[in-house]
């Protein structure tokens, strides 16, 4: 029995997406975007609710079975995932439709609805694609709607962060390609399942091409996810994007890229690939460097979008570092972070663009007193920036908690160390901003407290936001437990 | 740009190229082709007449808005389409399950859903590589 | 002589490589950038031909001898299809990049952003 709800979410996102450039009013736009995504969101409900009580479903598309036709999955790992996607987009659609035509010009604004469409489309594909085919198509329109949507706004920072970032994934594509290739060659397959079966047969007679797709996969996806030396895009980029996108980008884009890695190196490559090629000392090195180099370069930046991005980099080094840390506790963590950080992040840039919205400020050294005239979105800010620390009480904390755990089993103390002392980094770059925001006196000297002058839609998002993942820090159970359960199937 | 080798030689091979196009696109299901590949050389065809002729005679001949409609509604047919096997009680996408007639095989009109749908993917794509031509043109 | 299609395309994809890494102009870039995807999909093609091969279409009357998987040569087009959306992609923000900045050296740009921050 097939059921269709697999591919009904995706469909919903492809018309809406489609009907969009045809619509003519802005303000239409935004309303359809923002339905398109409800309505997505729903059913995605219904099948994450099928799946918890049935276990995963394969659906094949055309009736074809598998090795000749397309399978689309929808399992734990895919659900989590798609999950996060629509609790950080829609907010951040809800936002969008309020900032963004303060930030582009008209004729922009419905690309901006078709791109916002077609990259959250793409995400799910890409948690759900169950062939390495039709990951390549879904990771091909991921980079090229999230490289559309820097550009969106034709200044002349945002073209050139776009035209980097696209060179880079580009790049990173090719590779990921060039991995396929080399897999393809020795099994023949493009279907995870079956790939993984052949594959345990022919790897020991072709290390090499299994060596060769393994480090082409590293630098794809490291490319795309921001590891270490292959970090230089995202600054630019997800800084110099409006708002909105920058919240998707950093929340979710470079976040689908590990799930795609869990699922093509934990789920199908398997065991023999990890004593082909030191694939997780590699990894651990990466991201411990990633962690601490861009929690300092965080530190020395005068801007406030751009030091959050920054922290971005750090915080992928977080989840890299559980993923490799060879601790199922740690796994789970790093699954768990991948959620936790989507909301925090969403929340901080949708907090830093009503900010920025309100006092057209984005430099840190005129962002003191901003609490002044915006204490609540200064709240929330504050709020995920606790979480991205890691205080008790909020998410950040559990995930945190989960790695140090896992890390400590693990009996390497050495890694514990790396995710204590990058969380008094994270600190030292966060609270300055909050207290300073709360307690220094701003240049325009204005002392007297009032309200936020901010519409309630660019407020909620970021304020649901903050809330919901602080809710998901003092009861966990439901992600956690999701979490633990991917980390139980793909875990190795 | 108006020459005069030019404008008479495209106005003897666009129609060969778009004769073609479109044998490239109804045969994508019989032989090597198909709907992208039939579909760029439909806008090879629209290319070379504005080359040839002019922006403003290819705008008059594909304006704006019509191949902005083709580029939705090509995708748009395609997803119609793969509709019509999810109502039927089958799969998205599916062929003869969801009583799409196969035909004869190796005649023009066979192979069901795929037939339809290289039409709907050769008309998108043509549209969208001459809006791709035109916005990089626009400079001059 | 069995994997010379092999040699060649990895020798296409360091030249694509190095001329994106290397050269400054980013026209040269786009260059090279498609150069090296050419080199990925030639792997992908060669690692998918059979000598003697046929196209796997079955006609009646025409028994398939020995019919080739289309499945590289459908997922290199589908490749092909995104090379063409990126590079027109790349283009259109060139336009503007020179519009902006007057120059399409990226050294030059480089300084020039500089100035405006």
């Amino acid at each position: 029995m097939t059921t269709h709800l697999v591919v009904l979410p995706i469909l919903v996102l492809l018309v809406a997406a489609l009907i969009l450039p045809l619509v003519r009013e802005p303000r239409r736009a935004s309303l359809i975007g923002v339905s398109a995504l409800a309505a997505a969101f729903l059913l995605w409900l219904a099948l994450a609710f099928l799946v918890m009580r049935q276990g995963a479903i394969s659906y094949h598309l055309g009736g074809w079975p598998p090795p000749v036709g397309i399978e689309v999955i929808a399992d734990k790992l895919a659900v989590f995932f798609g999950l996060t996607v629509f609790l950080v987009a829609i907010p951040t659609a809800v936002f969008a439709g309020v900032d963004m035509p303060a930030e582009a010009p008209e004729p922009a604004l419905s690309s901006f609805w078709t791109l916002y469409l077609l990259l959250v489309l793409s995400l799910l594909g890409l948690a759900q694609a169950g062939d390495l085919f039709n990951m390549y198509v879904f990771l091909e329109i991921s980079s090229l709607a999230a490289c559309a949507l820097v550009a969106v706004v034709n200044r002349p920072a945002n073209v050139e962060a776009a035209f980097k970032y696209l060179l880079l994934s580009t790049v990173g594509s090719g590779c990921v390609l060039l991995a396929i290739a080399l897999l393809y060659m020795i099994t023949g397959q493009l279907n995870l399942a079956f790939l993984a079966r052949e594959l345990e047969h022919q790897a020991p007679l072709y290390p090499k091409n299994v060596i060769g797709a393994g480090t082409f996969l590293l630098v794809g996806l490291g490319v795309k996810a921001a590891i270490f030396p292959l970090h230089t895009w995202l600054p630019d980029a997800h800084a110099s994007a409006p708002s909105p996108a920058s919240a998707l980008l950093s929340g979710l884009v470079v976040k689908v890229y590990v799930v795609v890695m869990v699922r093509i190196v934990w789920g199908t490559l398997g065991r023999a690939f990890f004593t082909l090629l030191p694939f997780k000392s590699v990894l651990l090195l990466l991201a411990t460097i990633s962690i601490f180099l861009a929690s300092i370069l965080a530190m020395a930046q005068t801007d406030l979008k751009r030091m959050l991005a920054y922290s971005t980099v750090a915080q992928m080094g977080y989840i890299f570092l559980g993923l490799a840390a060879g601790s199922r506790t740690a796994f789970a963590g790093a699954i768990l972070h991948i959620f936790n950080h989507a909301l925090l992040k969403g929340a901080l840039f949708l907090a830093a663009g009503a900010v920025i919205w309100r006092t057209g400020r984005r430099r840190l050294a005129e962002l003191v007193g901003v609490g002044h005239t915006c204490p609540l979105t200064l709240s929330f800010f504050a709020i995920a920036a606790l979480g991205m620390v890691g205080i008790p009480g909020t998410s950040g904390f559990v995930s945190k908690w989960f790695l140090l755990v896992g890390m400590l089993q693990q009996s390497s103390p050495l890694l514990a160390w790396v995710v204590l002392i990058s969380s008094l980094l994270n600190a030292a770059y966060y609270f300055p901003v909050i207290i300073l925001g709360f307690f220094g006196h701003g240049t325009d000297n204005e002392l007297r407290f009032h309200l936020d002058r901010i519409p309630p839609e660019l407020l909620l998002p970021a304020g649901s936001l903050a809330l919901v993942s602080l809710f998901f820090g003092l009861w966990p159970s439901f992600p956690l437990h999701l979490a633990q359960d991917i980390a139980h199937d793909f875990f190795l | 740009m108006d020459d005069l080798v030019l404008k008479v030689v495209a106005r003897v091979i666009i129609p060969f190229i778009q004769v073609y196009g479109l044998y490239v696109v109804l045969h994508g299901h019989l032989s090597p082709g198909g709907g992208f590949a039939g579909g760029v050389i439909l806008a090879g065809g629209f290319i070379l007449y504005a080359l040839a002729y002019g922006r403003p005679a290819l705008d008059s001949l594909l304006p704006d808005r019509l191949a902005a409609l083709l580029e939705s509604g090509g995708v748009l047919w395609y997803t119609g389409l793969g509709l019509v096997g999810l109502l039927t009680g089958s799969a998205f996408l599916a062929n003869a399950r969801a009583g799409f007639p196969l035909g004869v095989p190796g005649r023009l009109f066979s192979g069901g859903i795929v037939f339809l749908l290289n039409l709907g993917i050769g008309l998108k794509v043509a549209a969208t590589i001459s809006t791709l031509f035109r916005n990089l043109q626009e400079e001059e | 002589m069995q994997n010379l299609e092999y040699i060649a395309a990895m020798l296409l994809y360091v030249t694509g490589l190095g001329i994106m890494l290397f050269h400054s102009n980013l026209i040269k870039k786009i260059i090279g950038m498609n150069i090296m995807e050419t080199a990925v999909f030639l792997i992908f093609i060669a690692a998918g031909y059979v000598r003697g091969g046929q196209p796997p279409i079955a006609l009646p009357g025409e028994p398939l001898l020995l019919p080739v998987n289309p499945l590289p040569q459908a997922l290199i087009l589908t490749g092909l299809v995104v090379s063409v959306s990126i590079t027109a992609y790349a283009l259109a923000l060139l336009r503007e990049i020179y519009r902006h900045f007057g120059t399409l050296d990226a050294a030059e740009i480089a300084r020039r952003k500089g100035e405006l921050t």
